[in-house]
């Protein structure tokens, strides 16, 4: 190529030899360079705002404090990234995990998951043996710390052996005053009757773009759960792909994304249905404020072995301002004919007429909104399952009512 | 003292007068009933009173004096109405997807204490008070954690309007129909619900159709609402009548001259 590189791509090559150039951060700069970022022509990235990150010129930035980490974490398996870097001095000792240890290698979605790839100071994943039942959870935090255009990579792949059960927490959060662009690449693949169920927390600060890809491989009738809840960040996409490889498998995705003023929430997901047999349940709810922008892209591909695929998916948002914005799309590619697919997307607004009862009965209107949106809210929340986690949920929730 | 005065109040939705100066004066320890046609105005006032921001206030005052201090009504927000003892209970009550009843409760609950200054309640304790208010309508238990009024029946949902004035004790509680729609059983049962609550320091004005509720609830005074006016007011007997001879017999224009 004879063309000169962007900054942004000659701070990654310069990431990739720091790195040591190893081979798979190498073939993923080498995808990225091919492609390039998508940019608004391209239909999957139309609604998102992305000349900014690929004008960025990253900088190192100044460090900040650490941000505070959620309390239920105590006593608990965690893997702790700052800026991309394990941290090994804040994750659980290397001997509660070392075991599960592979080379971590992930094949991501979309160009910034190649980019994640290539700038990832190391490949990193755990591979759990046929018929683990991990205790507690295992946390996965992203911190970052830095002020400034800063820009940051990281990866994370896990697989479940036969009939292995996990719970998988991911949390991203930031020091006051972070920001730049954060990139993560996640695998997530399940064997034959494993089961995962995998909450995302995403509670960065406004100064910060979040692009994450998440792959997910599932086998013969294994689960997989994912619960996602997007609060922070100026710019946030999430690209979720589910391949189910094998028969009875079941596949849950909720999310609940809570865009506020200057923000936007992109939730893109594919579920790619390969076996006969199979369940799948998608629930995405979005609460907006401001201008605050949600979109949801949804597609499902029921190929023509995945006879008697049963899968709904549903798309829900609640708009607290007039000039804030929802662009929600379901997406049904249906090869089999014995099938039982539903879709359904609806965008409505506080009910006047709630909100009188719950002023009735001697509740202000601050309240009686929270306890609407709580409403809206509570069947994804109670989704978490760990009281911990519904706490963390709830406040998360409380925090964007009161904004 | 009064403890509700209406004085000549009128009110308007979208344009449309619906109230024509509407007077009405309540005292503690009374029970009145407001008997009428359909279309003739008590839903809107029992929501005009309870503050409904889709009524328009045209004219006329309501003073309420809890605790024997007079104030202007119509300049408080619905939940400090609320908050100063004036219940509605809902002709139609409301559907709150994903709120349960209790947690419903517990926020109305709280602010009432926090208003009238007394400590709140632990959950234990709470919980306790909501069983045993339960009891007193006849209420299942397991309606307490439902989502507010979601799938209950008719007769269920009047029932929950009265769990939640047992809870609430206000000082002037509306109902407007609540015993419409009940069955002979659950008639029986929330009126029981109200006989117990009433005291020489609250009031009630039940809004109904049918004599039947007065059977069990007997009121003080029966006033006949017409084209957004009370008309005529009588005793207990005036609801006998009415339910004899209906309404037109009543009508201005039937009166003759005055
Ligand atoms: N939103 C509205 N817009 C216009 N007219 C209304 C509205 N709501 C009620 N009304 C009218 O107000 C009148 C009184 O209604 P309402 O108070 O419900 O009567 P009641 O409870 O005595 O049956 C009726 O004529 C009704 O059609
Ligand atoms: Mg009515």
């Amino acid at each position: 190529m004879s063309a000169p590189l962007s900054p942004l791509f000659e701070a990654a090559a310069a990431r990739l030899a720091d790195g040591g150039n190893r081979p798979e951060a190498a073939a993923a700069l080498a995808r990225l360079l091919a492609t390039g970022l998508p940019t608004r022509r391209d239909e999957d990235w139309r609604y998102l705002q992305l000349a900014p990150l690929a004008a960025l010129a990253p900088e190192a930035g100044i460090e900040a404090p650490l941000p505070a980490l959620p309390d239920h974490l105590d006593g608990e398996l965690r893997l702790v990234f700052v800026d991309g870097q394990l941290a090994t001095a804040l994750s659980s000792p290397e001997s509660a995990w070392a075991a599960w240890r592979h080379d971590g290698a992930v094949a991501p979605l979309t160009a910034f998951g190649e980019l994640a790839a290539a700038i990832a100071p190391a490949a990193f994943g755990l591979a759990l043996p046929a018929g683990l039942q991990l205790a507690g959870p295992l946390h996965l935090l992203f911190l970052h710390t830095r002020s400034g255009a800063t820009l940051s990579g990281a990866t994370f792949a896990l697989s479940l052996g036969r009939g292995a059960e996990a719970t998988l927490v991911e949390s991203h959060l930031s020091s006051e005053g972070a920001g730049g662009l954060a990139t993560v690449a996640i695998d997530l693949t399940l064997a034959d009757g494993a089961a995962l169920t995998h909450v995302k927390f995403q509670e960065l600060g406004r100064s910060l773009s979040h692009l994450a890809d998440t792959r997910i491989t599932s086998g013969r009738d294994a689960r997989y759960k994912s619960v996602s809840l997007t609060g922070g960040a100026l710019l946030s996409r999430d690209t979720l792909a589910v391949t189910v490889n094998g028969t009875g498998a079941h596949t849950e995705l909720q999310a609940l994304f809570l865009p506020g003023e200057g923000q936007t929430h992109d939730h893109h997901t594919a579920l790619d249905q390969r076996q006969p047999d199979c369940t799948a349940r998608q629930v995405y709810k979005s609460i907006l404020r401001g201008n605050g922008h949600a979109i949801f892209n949804g597609k499902v591909f029921v190929r023509q072995a995945a006879q008697r695929t049963n899968a709904d998916q549903s798309s829900k948002s609640l708009l607290l301002d007039k000039r804030c914005r929802v662009d929600a799309k379901p997406q049904l590619e249906i090869f089999a004919d014995d099938v039982r697919c539903t879709h359904g997307a609806t965008v409505g607004q506080l009910d006047k007429a709630e909100l009188f009862y719950l002023m009735s009965r001697a509740i202000p209107r601050q309240r009686a909104e929270e306890l609407l949106l709580h409403g809206f809210a509570v069947d994804i929340l109670n989704e978490l399952g760990h009281p911990a986690l519904l706490e963390r949920g709830l406040a998360l929730l409380t925090r964007f009512s009161e904004a | 003292m009064n403890l509700l005065h209406i004085k000549n109040l009128t009110a308007s939705i979208d344009g449309k007068e619906i109230l024509r100066g509407v007077n009405l004066e309540v005292k503690p320890g009374e029970v009145h009933a407001i008997m009428g046609p359909n279309g003739s105005g008590k839903s809107t006032l029992s929501k005009v009173i309870a503050g409904h921001p889709d009524y328009e206030v045209t004219g006329g005052e309501v003073i309420y004096s809890p605790q024997f201090r007079p104030k202007d009504l119509l300049e408080m927000e619905p939940f400090e109405r609320a908050r100063e003892g004036i219940f509605l209970a809902f002709q139609y009550p409301v559907e709150l997807p994903g709120i349960s009843n209790e947690l419903f409760l517990r926020a109305s609950f709280d602010e009432i204490c926090r208003a009238q200054e007394v400590p709140l309640l632990s959950d234990a304790d709470f919980h306790a008070l909501l069983l045993e208010k339960a009891k007193l309508v006849e209420m299942d238990p397991s309606f307490l954690s439902r989502p507010v009024n979601l799938g209950f029946s008719g007769g269920e949902k009047k029932r929950n309007e009265i769990l939640q004035m047992a809870m609430l004790q206000p000082r002037v509680a509306f109902l407007d129909e609540t015993d419409s729609g009940l069955d002979i059983d659950s008639l029986r049962q929330v009126a029981g619900g109200v006989n117990k609550l009433r005291s020489s320091s609250n009031a009630f004005v039940i809004i109904t159709h049918y004599q039947r509720l007065l059977n069990y609830i007997t009121p003080d005074v029966v006033h006949v609402f017409w084209n957004g006016q009370i008309i005529k007011s009588g005793g207990r007997e005036l609801a006998l009548e009415l339910e004899e001879k209906g309404y037109d017999w009543l009508k201005p224009e039937a009166q003759g001259p005055a």
